[in-house]
């Protein structure tokens, strides 16, 4: 197996996906890293998780999308708009419904060779609910 | 010398636990970054660089390590896991700021290793909570080993 060599890991830089617990109102959504991919480069998550400390809202949950959970992290490409609500299919998805921790299954990781913007986002899911979140994970630029 | 094959290279991940500047209000909490250790993926975290430093207020700060930490209940009244980072103010401006009250380091050379089995499979948050009102900052990374042997 290849050792990795000191000009490969020059060129590798790893930056966090990270937010400390944060109050996200009702339908917000909260733009936590946006990277430009260079022809040849990769972008590469392996860890990514998501911590739904609080929970605050009306008695009857209104969600917005229907096949998401309540608050979710995704991973978007593409031309997405990157201030307004994520529209399309996330590339990595990590979701939790009520309170709670989930991550992204870190024996594989999301490659992301395509020039072009990628965005992670967090979302609040909900016109009903107030969550408190918290983001925490690392990527890695090839 | 060692060196690491480019699969364990792509396997380590310095995840951070970071809080930028935050004022907090007194009796107050919150968690910094957050963990999971699943049972069945084989994840080892080991936290060696921690850092806590209060830049005005008044009171202590504390900042620790807690097992499927309850956010409705103050981390005074719950088991961390491993040694609490206190700071306590003594001056109004905290102006000193290495080997001073208001700055603590835990111990590079000491590290805490976390997986499934030793504390065991969970949620491991870093919590910081505040005595009175103040300002602080955390910085530090855990190391996560998603190949580990």
């Amino acid at each position: 197996m290849p050792a990795i060599s000191k000009a490969m890991f020059d060129r590798v830089a790893g930056f966090p996906l990270a937010v400390p617990q944060t109050r996200l109102l009702p339908g917000s959504s909260v733009l936590i890293a946006s990277v430009y991919v260079n022809p040849g480069r990769a972008l590469r998550i392996r860890w990514l998780g998501l911590h739904v400390a609080l929970a605050s809202g009306a008695d009857e949950l209104d969600r917005i999308h229907s096949f998401y959970d309540t608050v979710y992290l995704g991973v978007f490409g593409g031309n997405f708009d990157q201030l307004n609500r994520p529209a399309g299919q996330p590339l990595l998805y990590v979701g939790v419904d009520g309170t709670g921790f989930s991550g992204n299954d870190p024996s594989s990781s999301l490659n992301l060779g395509t020039v072009g913007h990628y965005g992670l986002v967090l979302v609040n899911n909900t016109r009903s609910h107030t969550y408190e979140c918290v983001v925490t994970g690392a990527a890695k630029l090839y | 010398m060692g060196l690491i094959t480019d699969q364990q290279f792509d396997g380590t991940v310095d995840v951070p636990i970071h809080l930028p500047q935050t004022r907090m209000e007194a009796g107050s909490w919150m968690i910094v970054a957050s963990i999971g250790i699943d049972a069945l993926a084989p994840v080892e975290a080991t936290l060696r660089w921690l850092q806590l430093r209060m830049l005005n207020g008044s009171g202590s700060v504390t900042l620790g390590l807690y097992k499927n930490f309850n956010p409705q209940v103050a981390p005074t009244s719950q088991a961390p896991t491993g040694d609490l980072l206190i700071v306590q103010a003594t001056d109004a401006d905290c102006s000193n700021v290495l080997g001073s009250p208001e700055f603590k380091e835990r111990d590079f050379e000491s590290p805490l290793t976390i997986n499934a089995v030793t504390p065991g499979a969970g949620t491991y948050s870093w919590v910081v909570y505040a005595s009175d009102q103040c300002t602080v900052m955390v910085m530090g990374a855990a190391r996560l080993n998603l190949n580990p042997d």
